[in-house]
């Protein structure tokens, strides 16, 4: 009898050690894929171990100080490049100058910017001089070498402002006291930023706004090219955008938007009605009505006919000759029929006309 | 596309400002900001870059933050 007891209290040891052992490696192996594919999250958890390791050794501010950056800009470029293709720049590295090899002469001839980053107890402060140098570096670079001046500048403080809301409400704070108070007192900076907000309460300030700015970059890039239309479209495009943006629900507005450098349309599918009574055909009809120059379509809906909108798509895409370009779901605040503000899960699915030129190879 | 942002941190500030043979300048008030023409500290210093064959110093006011940002998009820095 009592070694049937050892026997049975051996098993139940043994099947322990084996359970915890299984639920160790499987949490490893989860986290080790997790962090494989979100490096930036790794990068986020360097910083915060390095946060308390500074404690015991001043060693580790360097490593605080360069991951928590890297980790924040990154995060924010991850979720730039998941509802925009095409990005100049997806990741960032915060590098630090060997001083060693520095010479005076050396820095002069072949020398590049070199921005001073204070201890971690000033982080808030490195964190906002590094989003405001990297958004003016990195962000939309290509584009941003032909538009206007004070489109530049509205597209930068609030491509900074996005990057910035969601961390401490202290950084948030410096950074409007400290950049963006001044410049909205320009008339054509706070117009331009209040409009960018309103195209991003939809949904369609990365997707459309940023994406056709991203289309436009490579078009004019290294190529002959009128400053005061690129500049004249560039306006029309975000008063496009900002008229769809405060379309009233059911509301019928202007769906094509033909610049000499943007040409897209946006086509909403569907309303449940029109799906009930006419199932696809009616939308297949409005995409084979597409203009033969227009390049890129946006096509818009409930995130519950994400579905039906694929299959609308994948049933004529031959026919338009038009591939997938990306999706996302996202949360939209849209007008309802008196103008109050509904909030809805969207999705939109971006298809790109086959016969473009290519100006982006991946 | 990988970009790279180069800094440098506080406890290499000196040794690099040494090497490039302007601390003592700084130290004696005879560095100006290149945007603001603030007289540069080892307190107010933002960022270092090279232009015409001399080295600018950008001092941290927002004013010269600001423009240094405009600066880094007009020349492609």
């Amino acid at each position: 009898m009592k070694k049937i007891f050892n026997k049975v209290d051996f098993n139940f040891y043994f099947d322990f050690n084996l359970s915890l052992w299984t639920i160790s490696t499987l949490t490893l192996l989860g986290l080790f894929i997790y962090y494989l594919r979100n490096p930036e999250k790794f990068e986020k958890l360097i910083a915060l171990i390095s946060k308390f390791l500074k404690f015991i050794s001043n060693k580790f501010d360097k490593t605080y100080v360069k991951y928590d950056l890297q980790g924040k800009i990154n995060d924010y470029l991850r979720k730039v490049s998941n509802r925009t293709k095409h990005l100049d720049i997806k990741k960032i590295n915060v590098e630090w100058i060997d001083v060693s090899e520095q010479t005076e002469k050396q820095f002069v001839q072949n020398g590049e910017l070199i921005l001073r980053l204070k201890k971690g107890d000033h982080q808030n402060e490195n964190i906002v001089k590094a989003s405001m140098a990297f958004i003016s570096y990195a962000f939309l670079k290509k584009a941003k070498s032909y538009i206007a001046q004070y489109q530049r500048e509205s597209m930068d403080l609030f491509a900074c402002y996005d990057l910035l809301k969601e961390e401490k409400s202290e950084i948030l704070d410096q950074f409007v006291q400290d950049f963006m108070k001044d410049k909205m007192d320009n008339k054509k900076i706070s117009d331009f930023f209040e409009k960018y907000s309103d195209i991003d309460d939809v949904g369609i300030f990365y997707p459309v706004l940023v994406q056709e700015l991203t289309f436009l970059g490579e078009k004019v890039f290294a190529n002959k090219r009128d400053a005061q239309n690129i500049h004249k479209e560039v306006t029309e495009l975000v008063n496009f955008l900002y008229r769809y943006a405060n379309r009233k629900l059911r509301e019928d507005i202007v769906n094509d938007f033909s610049g000499t450098y943007c040409k897209f349309g946006i086509r909403i599918i569907g309303r449940s009605i029109v799906i009930n009574r006419d199932g696809e055909r009616v939308y297949k009809n409005h995409l084979k009505k597409i203009a033969p120059e227009n390049e890129t379509l946006y096509l818009i809906g409930s995130y519950e006919h994400k579905k039906f909108i694929n299959e609308v798509f994948n049933n004529c895409k031959d026919e338009i000759g038009y591939s997938k370009l990306m999706d996302d779901t996202y949360v939209a605040t849209i007008k309802d029929k008196d103008g109050e503000d509904l909030k809805v899960m969207s999705y939109i699915l971006t298809v790109r006309n086959d016969s473009i030129k290519v100006y982006h190879k991946k | 596309m990988k970009a790279k942002l180069n800094a440098v941190h506080d406890d290499d500030l000196i040794a690099l400002l040494k090497k490039l043979n302007i601390l003592e300048k700084i130290k004696n008030g005879e560095v100006k900001c290149k945007f603001t023409k603030e007289i540069i500290t080892l307190d107010n210093l933002h960022s270092i870059f090279p232009e015409e064959g001399t080295i600018k110093v950008v001092c941290d006011t927002p004013e010269a933050i600001k423009s240094l940002s405009e600066y880094i998009n007009e020349k492609n820095l």
